[in-house]
């Protein structure tokens, strides 16, 4: 900053003028982003929707096979017509399977292709290399953000109207729900949800405002974790939850990650009557099963 | 005298590490408070902790440490060779890579004697392929070389089967399956490895006589009456029990049935068959150590128990290797 009064006035004109330059190439910037964004495309944009839309990641498959006829969509991801991480694998049927490679969506000719936030960087930027349009689709992390979500899919993929039912459907189902829910008087219920690998559900998650929505306390946040965290057994045991609720993201074989949900102290801490086993095919894109996610939750006293 | 205060002193360290290893986890507890709750009939968290986490996985080291300490001990004595150990000759590997294919790729609902059996045929054809390529009288170097490339085929093929395995986890579990954890181990695992490995360890313990009578040289202890071919096949069927029904369950850990033999050799007098059981009692005080130290730290995800063993191994290694290059090469 010193440094500044000491310079010849002209060299500070001089810095005025690129200082201006930088604002008008960020405003620039910003206009193209603005335009470019996907939040922004408006239905009555002259830009006709994708015909022909690939998918790398798993929970756009599934938004995709709900919002548009299964002759727009080229290409899902292999995951997709596994039964035990995917609700619609039925209606996969025929369409290509890709391994998340470039080279098998080019040939397809795809108009867009959805990533998610945390697809290869590599074969997103292979592809926008190619002139392919590529757009990043950040997944849903809270309930505010699932709608948003199902809005914005609906105005990218041209089925606002598909989104609309899909929206309402939830809301009504919402609020059966909550109509359903018994009276906040005296203590809740204390569930922890447990996952492969350890992993527990804080405050600030989907699985946290699930556990809330269905009428728990969510023992997890309570012991102060947030976010996606990592519980020891023994914590666990510490913890002493009520019920144990069983977040098993895959039930296809066997792995050493998961084999601490069978662990046989669980058992003995929480009787087998306490314990709620969530279907994998809906854990592994919560936010799209949030409705039957609640149901499975309240579906023990 | 000597060899019974050194079996005194090793036992008296294995009870201190045992009970120590009690204290060891996430949860901070008094194990003698548990066990008095256990006592007067109020199990409480404590007690749960204490019995259904800490001691299965406790009583699974020192099964797993002195299956492979012993395992160490015989596989020296039997090739008479100062480097063979299970680790570094691919036989942990080889049963690792039978533990794998039934657990991942077999049909579910397999029975239970499928896991320990596959594991324990893997061992078997890895020290058949080490000894196929490198027989009974290779140098140090062939028998290495040998180990070298049988432990990187059966690592190799491990990483092929779990890369197609089925479950989304499979991928991430090399490293457990290379490494060695005894995390997460309940009673369920130790009553599948426990039995078979005492079965081994039974079997390695009762060539101890002729283990000492192959020091002398093959041709001494066939004049003393042993027939080679049963003997070897006998203590080659022990060790491929134990370490196939330890690595079923824990994962292959490396290093353990070098350095306790290594360690202890000089205070049997460099027999063979006192070496044994020390080394058993070696290796359960030394996995039992190395597995408290990984239930210590505070790490996110639990350090592996090979990285443990690999950190005293390796440089343990180094040493002999500097020690006796002339003598070896």
């Amino acid at each position: 900053m010193s440094a500044i009064p000491t310079q010849p006035i002209i060299v500070r004109i001089k810095n005025a003028v690129q200082l201006k330059r930088i604002a008008q190439c960020f405003f620039i910037l910003f206009l193209g982003v603005y335009c470019l964004s996907p939040v922004f495309v408006r239905a009555d944009d002259s830009a006709p929707a994708a015909q022909r839309i690939a998918s790398l990641n798993l929970c756009v498959d599934q938004i995709l096979l709900q919002l548009v006829p299964r002759e727009r969509i080229v290409s899902l991801t292999s995951l997709a017509a596994n039964p035990s991480l995917s609700m619609f694998a039925d209606r996969v049927g025929d369409i290509h399977l890709n391994r998340g490679l470039a080279e098998q969506l080019v040939p397809l000719q795809p108009d867009l292709v959805l990533a998610g936030q945390y697809t290869d960087g590599a074969a997103v930027s292979m592809l926008k290399r190619l002139g392919v349009r590529v757009e990043t689709v950040a997944l849903p992390r809270t309930l505010d953000e699932i709608r948003g979500y199902i809005q914005h899919m609906g105005v990218l993929l041209g089925a606002e109207d598909r989104a609309e039912v899909i929206l309402a459907a939830m809301e009504r189902q919402f609020k059966q729900l909550q109509d359903k829910q018994p009276g906040t008087g005296g203590g809740k219920i204390r569930a922890l949800m447990y996952s492969a690998n350890g992993i527990t559900f804080g405050a600030g998650t989907l699985e946290h405002e699930l556990l809330t929505l269905a009428g728990y306390e969510n023992v997890a946040a309570s012991m102060g974790f947030s976010g996606y965290a990592h519980l020891s057994l023994e914590h666990l045991i510490q913890a002493r939850p009520q019920r144990l609720v069983i977040n098993d993201p895959s039930d296809t074989g066997f792995s050493i990650a998961q084999d601490n949900l069978r662990h046989p102290v669980l058992k003995r801490l929480v009787p087998s009557a306490h314990r709620i086993v969530l279907p994998s095919a809906l854990s592994v894109c919560s936010a799209l099963a949030v409705v039957p996610l609640i149901e499975a939750l309240g579906a023990k006293p | 005298m000597k060899l019974i205060r050194l079996y005194l002193c090793l036992s008296v360290l294995l009870m201190a590490v045992f009970w120590l290893s009690l204290y060891g986890g996430a949860v901070t507890l008094s194990p003698v408070q548990a066990l008095l709750d256990v006592w007067h009939g109020r199990p409480g968290i404590e007690a749960l902790v204490l019995w259904e986490i800490r001691l299965p996985r406790s009583l699974l080291a020192l099964t797993v440490g002195a299956s492979l300490g012993l395992a160490g001990a015989a596989m020296q004595g039997l090739l008479r060779n100062p480097l063979a150990e299970p680790g570094l000759l691919g036989v942990s590997n080889g049963a690792a890579l039978g533990a794998v294919v039934v657990l991942y790729l077999g049909a579910s609902g397999l029975a239970w004697y499928w896991l320990p059996l596959a594991a324990i045929s893997g061992a078997v054809a890895a020290l058949g392929l080490v000894y196929l390529l490198a027989g009974l009288h290779a140098s140090v170097l062939t028998l290495i070389l040998a180990g070298v490339a049988v432990n990187a085929f059966a690592g190799a093929l491990i990483a092929v089967a779990l890369n197609f395995a089925p479950n989304l986890f499979a991928v991430q579990e090399i490293v457990y399956w290379l490494m060695g954890s005894l995390a997460n181990r309940s009673y369920d695992h130790l009553a599948l490895a426990a039995p078979l490995a005492l079965v081994g360890a039974a079997l390695i313990i009762s060539r101890g006589g002729f283990l000492d009578a192959l020091s002398l040289g093959e041709d001494s202890a066939r004049s003393l009456g042993y027939r080679l071919t049963r003997e070897r096949s006998l203590l080659l069927c022990g060790i491929a029990v134990s370490v196939g029904a330890c690595v079923a369950v824990s994962g292959s850990v490396g290093f353990v049935g070098l350095v306790v033999p290594h360690l202890l050799r000089p205070l049997t007098a460099h027999r063979p068959w006192p070496l044994l059981p020390v080394s058993a009692l070696g290796g359960a005080v030394l996995v039992l150590v190395a597995d408290l130290l990984v239930r210590s730290l505070d790490t996110a995800n639990e350090l592996k128990l090979g990285v443990i063993t690999a950190l005293l191994g390796g440089p343990f290694f180094l040493y002999l290797i500097v020690r006796s290059r002339d003598r070896w090469v």
